[in-house]
């Protein structure tokens, strides 16, 4: 520094030419980076295609990537990168990738369906029905559940039906009996209040679910005749209702049958269920297809239960849903490639099979007697569950969520929280629910 | 200094040839113009790769953020022009006055406690512990970490119900709530977690304490002050630029909080929205509601915000600020 005028001058111009030449690297590194990011953009020779979905348990995701494998070698210019997570947080982290323009070619969807279908993000597949996508052997109703305002936005990947999963094995040890298969709210509330006098401490007979949708809408709503949905993207029921509901769960947490609102509150995905956790011998708004999930997270002997219903005598509440679809980006730059990855995981024996308890109900005929074939004991009381109740407690339902619902799910969420943590009378959070719930469904 | 002080001299035309060089014998004015012509383009060439990221990193997105701040934007489908629309609904929107309240209720809890307890952290360890090293590194360790997910994951299980506070408390025969799930006590557990990464003003803190001459303390001690006095009257006030300066850069960093509110609170904000941090709830609408006009448009008022509360620093601290050149007060 002391020889900053002057001589300096030669030493300057040395490292002039180096930091230049440095700064030029770095700039040319970053812009080269950039370049080279995460397009899914294939080299002239083939197809690179990212596909997300989430998993609940390993062997899914293991039969996925071997099924990956497999179709890579049926198509050599097709090269599948799968992306995988849990449920939780899935949906949050694929619209980032949406909002970056930087959507998976191909996704899986559940419900959500319709909020994506609507906003143009999903690519139609109508066009590959018959050429890259063979659905010979679906049945149509399953094929309707994809569409959308009249595109095939979705293949249905596999059906459920809603489901409590208990465990027996607790239930023997504190010698009490589960009612049966056409139990009713008010039998749930007998036997929760029973299991809880059991045992002092953490334990409970029931989870709190006075702030799940589709609960309210499987034990409560259509069971007294109405849906969740009303045509024109409406709701189809009236506070009344909503005020029942959210009471009937308010007095079970009042006699301990139930959680209070810390528990609850506390979240988490299925591993920190309150079965799992054993401080409850049920879970109640599960699905069909999950029983091996949950075999997975604790070793007891876990079996599956139909959802009680709102009065004897009223009719099924349950109903076949679509459990998961398979879509494409519209933007994707290699529709036929994707269409026919996804083909190949719904349609194709030899993979669909291998991926678990989803095969024994897909839309393939082909598919399901192949999955039977090498399903095991746990997989098969699943199937053997959704025959039962498909054909003797459900009703179909037609209309499919609207976009929204899963603001409206959250809304819901939140009042029950309100309610458990006192912090709202019913009435107020029931008032708070359907205004909220106007304002999301009038905005989409 | 010295580079100015020659400088100066030349400037003055004193004219003497310089001492180190055997360069040109040109009139050194007009050698150090020549050199600084040279200076001021290799400057920018140098500055390009920083310039080109602020430009399109930092600025070109802030403009693009406020342009959708104006508009009604749901991520997926083209932005529409909608005015000042969501601005007003921040108005009357509940969720984002609890949002609001729960932010400035964090920062007005985490801060204050945060400088004091670094301060004097930073004063104790100014007494000359020995491996002063380990223990300025060991505190500083939480401040690099503590803003990671696996940290908030790991806090979480710990104030958990069935978590390592909990335990603890078990044996000495207390049966602990779950901390991270009830309304009262959720968004202590994140002020705890800033509070430990006390860390980084800590060691701004120590290297000013640091700087503070011995003869003051001495000369205190000859008129009988205790440490006490010590404290409040001479490192106090000697330190208040490093507290202003720590005072602000807090400030900013807990309004901007994200991590640990959506990793402790499961994306949720918590209990009853106890834990809805702002930016939390501007993730959530951005994301999960598909309403990112709304959620730039909190953005915005956020950096407004943050600027008016360091501007009321700013201003205030002529008041309590004592700056050595200044002359004293």
């Amino acid at each position: 520094m002391r020889n900053m005028v002057g001589r300096v001058t030669n030493v300057f111009t040395r490292r002039h030419l180096l930091r230049i030449g440095g700064g030029a690297l770095a700039g040319a590194g970053l812009l080269g980076l950039s370049g080279c990011g995460s397009d899914s953009g294939g080299s002239s020779d083939g197809a690179d295609l990212r596909a997300t979905f989430w998993s609940g348990d390993q062997a899914f995701s293991d039969s996925m990537q071997k099924g990956f494998k497999t179709i890579e070698a049926q198509r050599p210019d097709i090269r599948v990168s799968a992306q995988f997570g849990p449920f939780n947080g899935y949906f949050d982290k694929l619209n980032t990738q949406i909002a970056g323009g930087n959507a998976p070619d191909i996704m899986r969807m559940a419900d959500q369906l319709s909020q994506y279908a609507d906003r143009g993000v999903l690519l139609d597949l109508e066009q590959f029905v018959g050429d890259a996508i063979n659905l010979d052997d679906w049945d149509e109703t399953q094929i309707a559940q994809g569409r959308w305002e009249g595109k095939l936005v979705g293949l249905t990947d596999t059906s459920n039906v809603h489901a409590v999963i208990y465990n027996a094995a607790l239930l023997n040890e504190i010698n009490v009996e589960i009612p049966g298969d056409e139990w009713t709210m008010d039998d749930l509330a007998d036997f929760a209040t029973e299991v809880a006098q059991t045992r002092d401490g953490d334990f409970w007979g029931t989870v709190d679910s006075g702030g799940n949708l589709s609960l309210l809408q499987v034990m409560y709503v259509r069971p007294n005749g109405k849906e969740l949905y009303a045509d024109g993207g409406r709701l189809g029921f009236q506070k009344e209702d909503l005020i029942a509901w959210l009471t009937y769960w308010d007095e079970l947490r009042a006699a301990g049958a139930a959680p209070p609102g810390e528990v609850s509150a506390a979240g988490g995905g299925p591993d920190s269920s309150l079965l799992v956790k054993g401080q409850c011998p049920l879970i109640l708004g599960t699905f069909s297809n999950l029983l091996p999930q949950f075999k997975q997270l604790i070793d007891s002997e876990l079996e599956l239960h139909v959802v009680p219903t709102a009065a004897a005598g009223s009719r099924p509440g349950s109903f076949v849903r679509p459990g998961t679809f398979w879509s494409a980006s519209a933007r994707t730059d290699h529709p036929e490639e994707s269409a026919f990855v996804m083909n190949a995981l719904i349609n194709n024996p030899d993979i669909a099979s291998t991926l678990g308890q989803n095969a024994l109900t897909a839309p393939s005929k082909r598919v399901r007697d192949a999955a039977k074939a090498n399903a095991d004991d746990v997989q098969l009381k699943g199937l053997e569950f959704f025959d039962m109740v498909s054909s003797r407690y459900t009703t179909p339902l037609d209309t499919p969520p609207p976009p929204g619902d899963q603001e409206i799910r959250d809304l819901l969420d939140r009042a029950n929280e309100d309610i458990a943590f006192k912090r709202i009378r019913i009435d107020e959070a029931v008032d708070g629910f359907f205004a909220g719930a106007e304002t999301v469904l009038g905005q989409q | 200094m010295t580079v100015s002080r020659s400088i100066t001299r030349s400037l003055s035309g004193e004219g003497r040839p310089p001492a180190f060089g055997h360069e040109r014998s040109t009139h050194p004015r007009q050698r150090r113009r020549r050199f600084r012509a040279g200076e001021r383009s290799a400057g920018y060439v140098f500055l390009l790769p920083w310039l080109l990221g602020l430009f399109v990193l930092t600025l070109g997105p802030m403009a693009y953020s406020l342009y959708l701040s104006f508009t009604d934007f749901d991520l997926l489908t083209p932005p529409e022009w909608l005015g000042v629309g969501n601005y007003q609904r921040m108005l009357q929107d509940d969720r984002y006055l609890q949002a609001l309240k729960v932010t400035l209720l964090f920062v007005a809890t985490s801060v204050p406690l945060k400088l004091a307890i670094s301060l004097l952290v930073a004063a104790l360890l100014n007494k000359g512990i020995a491996a002063l090293d380990l223990y300025r590194a060991v505190y500083y360790v939480p401040s690099m970490i503590g803003g990671s997910v696996a940290i908030a994951i790991m806090w979480r299980q710990i104030f958990g119900s069935d978590g390592l506070i909990n335990q603890v408390l078990a044996w000495a025969g207390i049966d602990g709530p779950s901390w991270v799930s009830n309304p009262s006590y959720a968004l202590y557990t994140l002020v705890l977690l800033g509070l430990w990464q006390f860390g980084a003003p800590m060691i701004i803190f120590l290297a000013g304490l640091r700087q503070i001459p011995q003869e003051l303390y001495d000369a205190s001690s000859v008129d009988g002050a205790g440490s006490v006095a010590k404290f409040f009257r001479i490192t106090v006030p000697l330190i208040t630029p490093l507290i202003f300066f720590n005072l602000i850069m807090q400030t900013i960093w807990s309004m901007q909080q994200f991590n640990s509110a959506y990793i402790i609170s499961d994306g949720s904000g918590g209990p009853v929205d106890s834990t809805l941090f702002y930016t939390l709830y501007l993730y959530q609408e951005a994301f999960t509601n598909f309403r990112m006009g709304y959620a730039s448009a909190m953005a915005w008022t956020l950096l407004l915000i943050i600027a008016f509360f360091t501007a009321v620093n700013f201003l205030g601290a002529r008041k309590w600020v004592h700056y050595e050149d200044v002359g004293g007060r």
